[in-house]
């Protein structure tokens, strides 16, 4: 019985959990950007990971997001690292599976995310256009989009 | 014990939630589990471009011409997380059939990836990103066509990583050569230099592979930058069933066969509404003497090509999702830069491009594009003159 209950358990816990296949790279991103602390699940929509951190000292309570948008022949997974009030502070490509468009995983790009409050993101006016990545690149930007809306909701909500 | 047993039952409770969740859903029928199942495994996409050419000379009346150029149906399958395969069917001028891509990719990790079938061989920008909303006026850079002969794709082996971190693309492959010789005749020439000798995978002789490899970095915000390198020899018709004895056989087949290396090296660069794109391509034939004098053909020994393309977005501000952009993009290139004594080097074969277009944008992926092609041979024989207009998709 144990042996059936661990296993169930443990397909409950890996079946598309993003945080727990990337959590080695993930987490080393989270102490490079936010220092030491935890994640606390908040919420799962859409097959996005919900998450806030909360800072060794308490004070902290980013979101810590991870989510994956489609590339033009496949889907790529990312994560993305929010402030207490929403503004973008770091976003990390984990994996990239398809030929085109790996170029959106360059940091200096990515950096035009970087500390816009209250910023709507529009692919070619507010973030520079990329070559080899003319279906990845806008299809991050929706999607970075929508985690802030959602977000952003959450907020009024509360 | 009563600690495992509860913690067992709400893990249990939590199972079977999850599971009935399922059924909490709209009916699931048996087209729209494939749809579901077919958006994991398998992909569909295309893309093609179809054209009007207007040539133009002051003492002369000229035809247009309207083709579909190409017309592309992409189809991968992935079979794990880590095998997929991607194969491209092109129709080109409505009645050619080819295949242009058909492999299977294994990745072990991101950085090691082996992959083997037919595939694109890397060099410069367009052979390998040839969609044609990725690139500015309706045909391809010249120098992408004659220089490189895109599409060159041969059946091989090879490995392929990136290292997103650093920025890092790399390729190595092992493809099948060029056919220098049909048997009846000398398949490359001055004029066309190795177009025709592509074997495109159909029924391909090959006596020896060649070696290609592409370096790729990305990890400037907006540059992209490669270095592309080909070696190896193209195959012979003649090789067949010659005998080792026999000397005269063996000088002939021998003849028929040239030593290629080719370098490549690549630049593109986006910031704000601007574009950049250049590309220098350099090759070296040995052995054309020899080849020469058996088919009676005036390959180059040494020949070249390079472009640089500016182009930039007019209204990359407006909220309306159209893209309008003008270029500017200057090639030149010549297959005869050297050519052996026994040949005589011809002048026309050294060409100065301009041309000058705008594409409009009607949506990512789909775009009217129009311009004016001006070729002139360093001769001075006739100047070429095109205006090209055309539609270009990629989904």
């Amino acid at each position: 019985m144990k042996y059936i209950v661990l296993v169930i358990s443990c397909i409950l816990l890996t079946d598309g959990d993003l945080r727990e296949e990337y959590r080695v790279a993930a987490d080393k991103n989270i102490i490079a950007v936010l220092g030491k602390g935890e994640l606390k699940e908040n919420k799962s929509i859409e097959g996005k990971e919900f998450y806030f951190f909360l800072s060794e000292n308490g004070n902290d309570k980013s979101h810590v997001v991870f989510s994956s948008a489609p590339g033009r022949y496949d889907k790529f997974d990312y994560m993305i690292i929010l402030s207490p009030d929403l503004v973008i502070k770091n976003i990390k490509i984990l994996k990239y599976r398809s030929e085109f468009g790996y170029e959106i995983s360059n940091k200096g790009w990515l950096r035009q995310f970087y500390d816009k409050p209250g910023t709507t993101f529009e692919y070619r006016k507010t973030i520079d256009a990329l070559s080899g990545a003319t279906y990845s690149a806008p299809s991050l930007v929706e999607d970075v989009n929508k985690i802030i809306s959602y977000l952003r909701d959450e907020n009024k909500q509360r | 014990m009563k600690k495992t047993t509860l913690f067992s039952a709400i893990i249990l409770i939590t199972a079977f939630s999850r599971l009935f969740a399922q059924y909490d859903n709209e009916p699931v029928n048996l087209s729209s589990s494939i749809l579901n199942k077919s958006e994991d495994k398998l992909v569909f996409g295309g893309y093609g471009q179809v054209d009007f050419y207007k040539p133009f000379d002051d003492g002369r009346r000229m035809n247009s011409t309207l083709d579909v150029t190409r017309l592309i149906l992409s189809m991968g399958y992935n079979f794990s997380s880590k095998t997929s395969f991607f194969s491209e069917i092109e129709f080109e001028h409505v009645r050619e059939l080819f295949i242009e891509q058909a492999f299977v990719n294994h990745s072990f990790v991101d950085a090691f990836n082996f992959r083997a079938g037919l595939m694109l061989v890397p060099m410069g920008i367009i052979n390998e990103y040839h969609e044609p909303t990725t690139f500015n006026g309706v045909n391809r850079p010249s120098v992408d066509n004659l220089i490189v002969p895109t599409t060159w794709r041969e059946i091989g082996i090879g490995l392929t990583g990136r290292f997103l971190e650093q920025g890092l693309k790399y390729q190595v492959y092992l493809f099948n050569g060029f056919s220098g010789h049909d048997g009846t005749k000398g398949l490359i020439t001055g004029e066309r230099f190795l177009r025709d000798a592509r074997q495109r995978g159909a029924r391909a002789i090959m006596s020896a592979p060649d070696l290609s490899f592409k370096l790729d970095f990305f990890g400037i915000s907006g540059l992209k930058l490669g270095l592309s390198g080909y070696f190896g020899q193209t195959e012979s018709a003649l090789l067949r069933n010659v005998e080792k004895t026999n000397d005269l056989a063996v000088a002939k087949a021998d003849s028929s066969v040239v030593g290629l290396t080719m370098a490549g090296l690549d630049a593109r660069y986006n910031i704000g509404g601007l574009s950049l794109r250049g590309e220098l391509i350099l090759a070296s034939l040995s052995n054309t003497g020899a080849y020469n004098g058996l088919t009676g053909n005036n390959a180059g020994s040494q020949v070249y090509g390079f472009y640089g393309e500016i182009a930039y977005n007019l209204i990359r501000n407006s909220d309306s999702g159209y893209g309008l952009t003008p270029f500017f993009r200057y090639e030149n290139y010549n297959t005869h830069y050297k050519v052996v004594q026994s040949v005589t080097k011809l002048d026309k074969y050294e060409i100065n491009e301009f041309v000058f277009g705008i594409g409009c944008r009607l949506a990512e992926g789909a775009a009217l594009k129009t311009d004016i092609q001006i070729a002139k041979p360093s001769d001075g024989s006739s100047v070429r003159k095109t205006f090209n207009a055309g539609v270009a998709l990629w989904f």
